[in-house]
This record gives structure tokens, sequence and C-alpha cells, in this order.
């Protein structure tokens, strides 16, 4: 295929993931209990303006020491600060304008990750990687939702195609400042940016016998300013460090005693391959089967697994603190790796056929995703992807 | 010195006895008498009331009773060569009918280590052999299945044993004594469980693509078999049953009324990918370590083409039977399952050179623990009996209350 007709053809891709994450009218009528909260702090913003960043800190540390129950904190200042934006851009509702946050990081997710794919892998394997990450109905339902874990998930992937680019091409600048941007949205988004600041910390440490590119002392300082750099704006928006310090200490304090989260953030290490594997069948499966393979030899491969297995590890640990929403940034490692596998395989088809018969499969895994995002987010209705609501609609539970 | 073949036949017998010990020695947190043991029981009791010759009127009777709209869906005597062996247990070593199943289900628990770890032998070699018994012995759905007088053990032990005389078979055409064997072991599964239907279809699968596979030679003979041995069993559940109208119609009240029971329509329904969805919360680590092993391990031996071909057509079938999805069924598959794991185990351990053994062996023993902890978990820190999502997620702690 040419150039022209693989762009025309992940244009297509791109506008159908982009539809399918466009916000649905039935959203409307329900709010969630987390969408309540940042719409709350959205609101706030809106009658006191940025300046009033620091009340939010003060009133959450005031409310949480007194009240038994806890909730989300303000330091996601980024998603909370996009919803003000665009409210004030664009008026209407709070969580209506987070919402509008969240399809629009989906969207620019499937776009950086059809981006990604193409630098990784080459058109070809764009082009398949971007359907399955269009019809990822995890990726999907986060956009539909005033969620901040799609939102996450966009920067933790542009950190982890900031790392890959400046590991590959160390001697182009102009990457770091695609990683440390990255890295530092992170850092604001949310308080997983840990797991996955760990994680590419390791692949650096580990790039050695990983073997994927070349650590250079700019990427070094990068790694660990631009993470500084957002946790600066972390304190300021906190009104000091103090505050801010204060805040993750009860947030951390009160969320092992959370009712919801012992509820249903607790389980066993394979925990979030279960929950993959209820929303994501063919993806997750194909994912695990593509481990055995020989695509090992390909360095995005050991990037993009490195990055899943030790953020996984890290995760797996975290008690009550279990929940899919927070693997969201593992949608392009699935997709890809699952994408090589049927790569793999479409090589034992003859010459003639073989573009034919991967399309084919890529097609087959599509439909499988699609249908289980329309049982579970459709006809389900799920809000949170627990396993006790996952299993209700696919009639493994009926209670 | 001891040589390499005599060392692992040494170290399959240590794996066979520790197989044992673990089954003997499991504990198991449910202590209640469930009605599908108690079924079990009553036909054991009523065969040693009416003989074998008197056995039809037990057919009877569950006809007469399954008639009643109002009666509860109760398992056929068809399964009768579990109740018969329970009985015969009971006779020779003077025990109550239940005790005697449960002998059954723990011998026979512990005998499907050894028949995997001969066919596992024969199939793939004396290493991977070693490795596929020693995650069997630690295999949690194995080990629950001797725990309690249930039939799927039982069941899986003839399922492997058709499984692998079908290799036997096709390696060795025309072999008088092996064909015999195939035969008689296919008769004895048909007249173990009706599930046997799905065992004999997966069979009649591999032998359909053994022209392409290349497996081995399909004879005439082996043919005969196929289709004698299962026959020679439906024939005896029939004259057991009192004739073949009787046979059929158990089957037809057994499968109508499946239907409308309102337990399996709350344990039995799922997706297709129910089974391994259960597999994986159960078995974590081997399943995983053989879904990676899924596409390549075929490429480099028939044996595994075999073994993934047999889990095909019967998954394909099984995940079809609405309301009819129970992990115990799965245990039919677990020879395949630990054999591609301990295949990809091997190939880790192979990496370490000089210290390959060293290797393997940590390797293998680590995942047996992974694997006795989630028997210790599910099976002894909680009474989960019956092996339905619901259960197994509450004793993982993953499911708590409704969200």
């Amino acid at each position: 295929m040419s150039t022209r007709t693989i762009l025309i053809l992940l244009a297509v891709l791109i506008a159908f993931g982009a539809w399918m994450r466009l916000p649905r009218p039935q959203d409307r009528t329900w709010i969630g209990t987390d969408e309540g909260v940042y719409g709350q702090y959205v609101d706030q913003l809106a009658n006191a303006g940025l300046g009033g960043w620091p009340h939010l800190f003060t009133d959450y540390i005031a409310a949480e020491n007194t009240g038994r129950e806890t909730r989300l904190p303000p330091t996601r200042i980024l998603f909370v600060g996009c919803g003000h934006l665009v409210r004030t851009l664009c008026g209407g509702e709070s969580v209506d304008a987070l919402r509008i946050v969240s399809c629009a990081s989906g969207i620019a997710a499937l776009i950086i990750g059809a981006i990604f794919a193409w630098r990784m892998s080459g058109p070809n394997a764009a082009l398949g990687i971007t359907a399955l990450l269009a019809c990822f109905p995890l990726a999907i339902h986060l956009s539909h939702r005033a969620l901040i874990d799609g939102f996450f998930a966009l920067w933790a992937l542009v950190a982890l195609w900031g790392l890959w680019e400046n590991l590959r091409a160390p001697e182009r600048r102009a990457w770091l400042v695609l990683y440390g941007a990255g890295l530092a949205a992170m850092v604001m988004t949310k308080e997983n940016a840990a797991f996955a600041f760990v994680a590419l910390v390791a692949i650096i440490a580990l790039n050695r016998w990983l073997q994927i590119g070349r650590v250079t002392l700019p990427l070094l300082v990068v790694t660990f300013a631009a993470p500084a750099l957002g946790a600066a704006m972390l304190v300021i928006s906190a009104g000091g460090i103090a505050p801010l310090v204060e805040a993750y200490r009860l947030n951390v304090q009160k969320s092992v005693t959370l009712a919801y989260a012992i509820q249903t953030g607790d389980g066993p290490w394979h925990r979030y391959l279960l929950d993959f594997i209820l929303v994501s069948p063919a993806i997750t499966l194909l994912a695990i089967a593509a481990l055995g393979g020989t695509a090992w030899r390909d360095p995005a491969m050991r990037h993009l697994f490195a990055f899943f297995a030790i953020s996984y590890t890290v995760m797996a640990q975290v008690r009550y603190g279990m929940n899919m929403r927070y693997g969201a940034m593992w949608t392009l490692p699935l997709c890809w790796l699952a994408f090589s596998l049927l790569s793999a395989l479409s090589e034992k088809v003859t010459a003639r056929f073989r573009t034919i018969a991967l399309a084919a499969a890529v097609v087959v895994v599509c439909a499988a995703e699609l249908h289980s995002y329309r049982t579970l987010f459709v006809a389900g209705n799920i809000y949170d992807p627990v396993a006790g609501a996952l299993a209700m609609p696919l009639k493994m539970w009926k209670p | 010195m001891i040589s390499p073949q005599r060392l692992a036949l040494l170290a399959a017998t240590v794996i066979f006895v520790l197989a044992a010990i673990i089954r003997l020695t499991a504990g198991s947190a449910f202590k209640g008498a469930p009605l599908d043991e108690t079924l079990y029981r009553d036909y054991a009791i009523a065969l040693e009331r009416t003989g074998l010759a008197g056995y039809p009127q037990v057919a009877q009777q569950y006809l007469k009773d399954q008639r009643d709209p109002s009666s509860i869906t109760k398992l056929p005597p068809t399964r009768f060569f579990y109740v018969f062996t329970g009985w015969l247990t009971a006779r020779v070593f003077s025990l109550e009918p239940l005790a005697a199943l449960q002998r059954v289900s723990l011998c026979f628990s512990i005998a499907f280590v050894g028949v995997a770890g001969v066919a596992a032998w024969r199939m793939l070699g004396p290493p991977i052999a070693l490795g596929t018994m020693a995650l069997l012995a630690a295999s949690p759905l194995s080990i629950h299945m001797g725990a309690h007088a249930l039939i799927d053990g039982f069941f899986a032990f003839w399922a492997t044993l058709c499984l692998w005389l079908l290799w036997e078979n096709l390696r060795h055409p025309r072999s008088p004594l092996r064909l015999i064997a195939l035969g008689a072991t296919l008769a004895l599964t048909v007249l173990t469980k009706e599930n046997a239907f799905f065992v004999c279809a997966a069979l009649g699968g591999l032998v359909t693509i053994n022209h392409r596979a290349k497996f081995g030679t399909v004879t005439w003979q082996l043919i005969v078999a196929g289709i004698a041995g299962p026959l020679a069993g439906a024939l005896a559940l029939a004259a057991l049953a009192g004739g073949l109208a009787e046979l059929v119609e158990i089957y037809r009240t057994l499968v109508a009324k499946a239907h409308g029971l309102g337990y399996a329509i709350a344990t039995g329904d799922g997706p297709w990918y129910r089974y391994l969805f259960d597999l994986l919360t159960l078995e974590p680590l081997v399943i995983l370590i053989a879904l990676t092993g899924l596409f390549t391990l075929p490429r480099e031996k028939p044996a595994f083409l075999f073994l993934l071909g047999f889990v095909v057509f019967s998954y394909a079938i099984m995940c079809n039977v609405r309301y009819g999805m129970n992990l115990r069924y799965a245990t039919i598959w677990l020879l395949p399952l630990c054999a591609f794991a301990a295949a990809q185990l091997v190939a880790l351990a192979s990496r370490a050179g000089s210290r390959a053994i060293v290797a393997g062996v940590a390797l293998f023993v680590s995942a047996g623990a992974c694997e006795l902890r989630q028997y210790r978990i599910l099976f002894v820190e909680n009474p989960v009996y019956e092996l339905a999502p619901v259960s197994m997620l509450r004793a993982l702690q993953i499911l708590k209350a409704r969200p």
C-alpha cells in the first residue's frame, strides 16, 4: 500500500475512533460520584478564579479532617484546570466541560497512539494498531465520562512515546520537550504518575539489557526535572508544600479505610488481568499469547512490555487500590502486542493473501471488542468497570 | 552413575508420590453435603440393593421422578461407571457409599497425574513430562476434584487416557492392543458422563484434521475402534437404563430440566471466554504461561498441535452450551494446559546453560508453590465448593459486595 492510501485509511480509522468517543446523550442522565467531585472543583474555580486553587486545598484538608468519608483530592490540577478552561470558553455545566476534556483526550490518545505506532513499527503496523486502539472498550468508555483516567493515560502515553524517541534518537533534542511535557503533565494530573514514572525510570535503568537505545545526560536531567516542574506547579496551586503534603497524606490515609475502595479495589496479583479479560478478551488474550512469540527481537516490544510489566508489578501491590481504569495507560502496549501476534501469524499465509488475512483478523478482533463494549457499557451501562459490575452484564453473576 | 533416563524415572516417581501426598493431606473448608454427592451416594446404595440386573429399576425410578414437573433436576443414573466404581470400592473395603465415592475421586485424582505424566512422556519427552507432572501435582483444580465425591476428576482421567491412546494409535497404527485399549477407554468414558460427547467430538476433530496436521496415520481399524468403543458404551448404558427409549428419555429430560434449573441459570451462563476467565482465576500462573506458548509450540512439535486441537475442539462446543459452563468440566484440559506451561518453563530454564536443571527445578517449584497457594486461599481458607466465578472472586477478595 502506498503511504497516501495508508494515511487515508488511518484518517478513516481515527475518524471512526473519534466518533465512538464523542459524548453520548444517555450519559447526561446520570453523574457518577467521581464526576460530581471533579465538577464541584470546576464550579469552585469558576467562582473563585485560578487564584482560588489554594482554597480548594484548605477546604479539602478541613473536610477530610472532620468527615469520616474521603473524596478525590484537588491535587489533580491539570484535569480540573482543563475542565475550567473548557467551561470558561464554551459555557455549560462543569461536568459536561470535563466530559469534553475526557473526549478530547481520548481522541488525542488515539492520534498519538497511531503516530507512536507508525514511528515504532512502520505504517502498515500503525494501521492495525490504530484499528485496535479505536475499538478498545475501556478507552471508549473513559472518553464518555468525566473520569480522569483517560486523560492521565494520554499523558502517560506521551511520556512513553517521548522516552522511546529519546532513546532511539538521542541527538534530536526536540523529543526531550515532548518527553518532559508528558512527565510534567502526568504529575499534575494524578498521583498514579508515580507508577508510570517508576516504570519509565526502570526502563532507563534497564536499557543496558533491554537495548532499546542510548541513555544520555539530557534525558536523565529531563526525567527528573520535568516531574519536579510538575510538582512545583502543584505546590504553587496548593499554596505551599505543607498543604500539598497534607492533602496527599490525608488522601492515602483515608483511601485505605474507604468502604468503596475496600469493596472494589482488592484482589490478588492477577486482578488486572482478569478485569482486562472481562472487558477486552480478544486483545488481552492475544497480547498474552504474543509474549511467547518472536517479536522480542524488536526493541519496541521490549520497551512496551517493560513499561507494562513494571507498572503492573507496582500497581498490583497497592492494597484496595486496584481498578482497571488505572490500567488505561496500558492500552497501547496491549494493542501493540496483540497486533504483533496477528502479524506474525499472518506470515504463515501465502504472500498474495497475507494482507487480506491480517486485515480480516484485525476486523474480527475489533468486532469482538466492540461487541464487548456494547455488552458492558451500552447495554450494561457500567460506570466503574470493577469485577462485580462487569460480571453481571456478562451473565457470569446473577444476584 | 545413574543414566538420565533412570534419573527422570526417579524424578517422575518422586513427583507422583508428592502429588499423592498433596491430595491425601489437602484440607477443605467446605463441610456441607451437596446434592450431587448425595445423589451419587444414593445411586451406589440403589446399586447395592438392586444389583446390576436391577439397575434399570433405578433408571425407571429416576424417570418417574423427573416427569413430575415439581421435582428438582437431578443427576441421571447414566453416570454409571462412577457409581459402579464407588459401589465396588464400598463392597471391597467395607466403606460407606459416600466415603467410597470420595476415595474413588481421590484415587483417580492421583492416578490422573500418573496417566497424564505417562502421556506427556510419550508425546513430548521426559523433561516436559516431568514439568507437566509437577504442575499437575499442584493444580488446584485437580486437587479439588480429589477432595470431594465429584465425577469430574474421575471423568478427566478417562478423557485424558482416550486422548493419549488416540495419539498412540495415530503414531503406531494397527497395533491391536492399542486399538482395543482405545475402544475400551472410549466405552468407559461414555459410561461415566454425558460430557463424553465433547471428548468424542474433539477426538473426531483431531482425526479429521490429521491429513493436514500429520499427527500420524489414520487407519480403518482406528475408525472402527473410535466408533465401536462409544457405541458399546452407549449400548451398555441403554441396557442399564432398561432400553434405548429410556436412555434417550433420560438425556432429553436432563437437558430440558437443566435449562430451567435455577442453579444452572445462575452459575452456568457467560460469554465464550468464561472458561478462560475461570481458569485464569483459579490457576493464573499456569494458564498465563500456557497461553504464551499457544502459537509457537504447535509449530515445534505435532504433539502440541494435537493437544491444542483437543482443547480448541472441545472448548468450541463446551462454551456454546447454554447454562452449561462449569470450571469442573475443564479438568479434561489440564494435561494440555500443563504441558504447554511446562514446555515454556523448560525452554526458559534451558537458557541457563549448564545450570538448566537447577533453574528448571527452581521454576517448577516456584510455579507449584503459587498453585498450592491458590488452592489454600480458595479451598482451605475459604469454603469454595462449586467453582462458579462469583464464589472464586469472593474468595480472592475481588468481589466483596454488589457495587
